[in-house]
């Protein structure tokens, strides 16, 4: 820039004087005009502001809303639609309730955020009752069930877990299409279904086109890790003379054996862990979901999808594109061998479920721990004193490992996670009442408290940009989050997966354990769930 | 008379339907598909949910199990009550030793399953920490398919043995001094006092105490949910475990397991029948 544009655009000081004075009265005027909005905004009587902010967020999806066939290879972007709703308060919509009673029945993750959601939704409804009742997964479940098949009604609003859906459906949870047809008084303007992250809407939420919930905890498995170790100096030169190799987070389920081995004290009397790795295969429905995190990335690799045909939402990574259970042959064998290569690895693998290993990783007896979010308020408590800032340098987070095909990372977490489902068998007064409450507790704002105080992910995309997602928890296990979401397995969701669950979880278990020749066991388990999967008739096909 | 059984009708009607309807209603769904969570659809099957369970691995497997458990359990609790009601029996601090022995019975097992659970662990439980003072390695209580049947047999005998205890120290306490003097008299010592005196007065207590026994173990279902969970694999399930895992956790399949619900009822049935037979012959025969 030249001397004199330079002198240009000097200016004097009465000048700027000037200048200062009239920024100051607007400033004023924008304050009052601000102060007046915002009261407006959230007082009833006020229409909601639409300011719209677009956030282009270009993602790998795995689906598409509302079709249950997805390609997962294929990426598309996505557009996340940030409406000025979305940081206003919920107060800023209120249709008229009738007075009822409503009662949640809740997953324990879901039930303290349920409880939190419901305390703040009596402050706008005060006509309306909500009770929270918090069940155990394996007492949920029948419960649901049989309270949709008996007609019932003692329970107006359920959490649906994703895999549970089909069952759901069949048992008669109420369509969200027809309620809204039925009710449009009662559908929130900044409802924007098109905001919830498309795969566990498309997964979790949506049956043969049909919305059945709305997602209220969409979630998958991380690994947990040992970042004050892994970044050790002297531990990274052990590991480095040992192996060869340098000491990183496993990306890869053959590394992950390599760096459980280093950790555990049999094997390495220097390790600062006893065991490397905090490992889960109980007879459990946990058997279900631990499985694909290895059989996933072979069946969605690039040669198993060529094998196996793309991936049908319905029948989950235990199948084929058409139905087939896929895993008794060498791509099943390699997984389960990848399992048990880890086994000694791990504290007590058939004798732990989610609570042990929590606490193995917490009291810092193993480097490693595949798990879900929700944990991680534990291992702050277990290993940092509950310290966040100081948890970030102590616990580190990514995704979970998977294979290399044709020279590609193939990392498939496994997909859990909740939809909030409404009762099919209750009266319109508390129809209602639970269908706002469902848009309440799933609603952009409240999205956004179940990851700062409840560690539960987001279910809404304009949350994932925001910053103080990012910040408050830890960037990391926020960030990994994010990846996985682009690249997940499933279990299959049709009505006939909980009995695939109770034959398969004790038959994995042998196989796993070697109490099961390997190929016997994956044969005589695919002929068992092959007769369940063929009872089945594709609401699609 | 009319005016009574307008009173009693209440009853009869609040029996009928909590009691005898679902009892009805259970067996006729057995002869049907029934599942839940595929729909509810009853579907016709005649006699295949009966058939069934004899080619069930896993329904095969909880027959075993729950033999093993009854048989085992029966044994063990049985002599093992006996010989504390003897011990006991006259000995300083009897009454204090007494209570301490039936705090197991009056705990229920959805507390005294976490405590075990947690006394069990693999990693954090004081059972292996203890044996690791002796060189002894970690053992997976609950995730070996040899020690996880154990876990639930240590589990039922320190549960149930205190009631083995209580029927048969009562049944010690019941038997008139005076034969025991008597034979003491005859110079019997105190090996002789249990052999030939004891021993035969308890008989038909102990038959009743196998009686009960019998039918708590057959339906044990507490213990292996709270501590096991059926595993590892299904080593420890039992048949009241396994009709709980078809009809209410993952399969819903409300057909089958009333299947299995009348099977074991009509063994539990069969056997009660038995053992009271055999309790009368012994009482018309004066013994």
């Amino acid at each position: 820039m030249s001397k004199k544009s330079i002198l240009d655009r000097e200016i004097s000081r009465r000048k700027a004087l000037s200048t200062v004075a009239k920024v100051g009265i607007a400033g004023a005027v924008g304050i009052v005009v601000g102060a007046v909005g915002g009261y407006l905004v959230g007082s009833a009587v006020a229409p909601p502001q639409t300011t719209t902010l677009t956030q282009r967020v270009t993602e790998t999806v795995t689906s598409t809303v509302g079709a249950a066939t997805i390609t997962q290879t294929v990426e598309r972007t996505v557009t996340a639609t940030v409406t000025a709703t979305a940081t206003a308060p919920p107060t800023a919509w209120k249709p008229k309730l009738e007075s009822a009673e409503i009662t949640v029945l809740s997953s324990p993750d879901c039930a303290d955020y349920l409880k939190h959601a419901a305390e703040e939704f009596i402050k706008i409804y005060p006509q309306i009752k909500v009770d929270v009742v918090p069940l155990s997964w394996e007492a949920l479940y029948p419960k649901i069930l049989s309270d949709l098949q008996s007609r019932t009604g003692v329970y107006d609003v359920f959490t649906i877990d994703v895999m549970t859906l089909g069952s759901v459906v069949e048992a008669g949870a109420a369509n969200f299409d027809d309620i809204m047809r039925k009710w449009p008084d009662i559908v929130d303007p900044s409802l924007d279904v098109n905001d919830f992250e498309p795969t566990y809407y498309g997964y979790g939420s949506v049956w043969a086109g049909k919305k059945y919930g709305f997602p209220v905890y969409p979630n998958h498995m991380f690994l947990y890790y040992r970042k004050d170790y892994f970044g050790d100096p002297k531990i990274q030169d052990q590991f480095k003379a040992k192996t060869g190799k340098p000491l990183k987070p496993p990306e890869t389920w053959e590394e992950c054996i390599e760096v459980a081995r280093f950790f555990t004290r049999d094997y390495n009397k220097d390790s600062p862990t006893e065991f490397g790795i905090a490992l889960m295969f109980p007879t459990t429905h946990t058997m279900m979901y631990m499985v694909l995190n290895w059989l996933g990335p072979f069946r969605q690799s690039p040669t198993g999808l060529e094998k196996y045909g793309k991936l049908d939402l319905y029948y989950g990574d235990y199948c084929t594109w058409d139905g087939k259970v896929w895993f008794a042959n060498e791509d099943g064998e390699k997984a389960v061998k990848l399992i048990q290569e880890l086994l000694p690895y791990s504290p007590d693998p058939f004798g732990s479920d989610y609570g042990e290993t929590v606490a193995q990783f917490s009291a810092g007896m193993t480097a490693l721990c595949p798990q879900w979010s929700v944990p991680y308020g534990d291992f702050v408590k277990g290993l940092a004193g509950g310290d966040l800032m100081r948890a970030r340098e102590i616990i580190g987070v990514t995704m979970i490992p998977g294979i290399v095909d044709r020279g590609q990372l193939v990392r498939k977490p496994v997909s859990g996670g909740w939809a909030l489902g409404i009762n099919g068998a209750i009266s319109d007064a508390e129809m209602r009442a639970a269908f706002v409450f469902s848009e309440f507790a799933t609603s952009k704002v409240m999205d956004l408290t179940h990851w700062t105080k409840f560690v539960m992910p987001p279910a809404r995309m304009s949350n994932w940009v925001k910053p103080e997602a990012r910040e408050v928890l830890s960037p990391e296990l926020f960030e990994t989050y994010a990846a996985s979401m682009r690249s997940l397995s499933y279990r299959p969701k049709i009505p006939q997966e909980p009995e695939m669950e109770r034959i398969g979880n004790p038959m994995w278990q042998d196989i796993i354990a070697g109490r099961k020749p390997l190929m016997d066991g994956l044969r005589e388990l695919a002929t068992e769930w092959q007769k369940l999967v063929g009872q089945f008739k594709h609401p699609e096909r | 008379m009319r005016g009574r059984l307008l009173f009693v009708l209440p009853l009869i009607f609040f029996y009928l339907s909590i009691t005898i309807y679902p009892f009805l209603y259970m067996i006729y769904i057995s002869f049907f598909e029934y599942n839940l969570a595929a729909g509810g659809v009853l579907k016709f099957l005649g006699v295949e949910n009966y058939v069934k369970v004899f080619y069930d691995p896993v329904a095969r497997g909880s027959i075993f199990f729950t033999s093993f458990i009854t048989v085992m359990g029966i044994i063990v609790e049985t002599l093992l009550g006996l010989l504390l009601a003897l011990l006991v029996i006259g000995v300083k601090g009897e009454r204090v030793m007494r209570l301490c022995f039936l705090i197991p019975m009056t705990i229920p097992m959805a507390v005294s399953g976490m405590i075990w659970r947690m006394l069990f662990n693999t990693t954090f439980g004081p059972i292996n920490y203890f044996l690791s003072l002796f060189g002894i390695s970690r053992i997976s209580w609950t995730g070996d398919p040899f020690f996880a049947p154990l876990t639930i047999l240590i589990v039922d005998i320190w549960q149930g043995t205190p009631f083995v205890f209580l029927i048969l120290y009562a049944g010690l306490k019941s038997i008139p001094p005076v034969y025991i003097e008597a034979a003491m008299v005859d110079g019997a010592d105190e090996w002789k006092l249990t052999r030939y005196i004891r021993l035969p007065m308890l008989r038909d207590l102990i038959m009743v105490v196998v009686l009960l026994k019998s039918i708590d173990l057959l339906k044990l279902f507490d213990s292996v949910y709270m501590i096991t969970g059926g595993g590892p694999g299904t080593t420890t399930y039992t048949f009241s475990y396994l009709i709980y895992q078809v009809g209410f956790i993952t399969g819903i399949n409300l057909g089958y397991a009333s299947s299995l619900s009348v099977i074991l009822l009509i063994v539990i049935m069969l056997l009660t029948t038995t053992l009271i037979r055999i309790l009368n012959v012994r009482r018309l025969l004066g013994r």
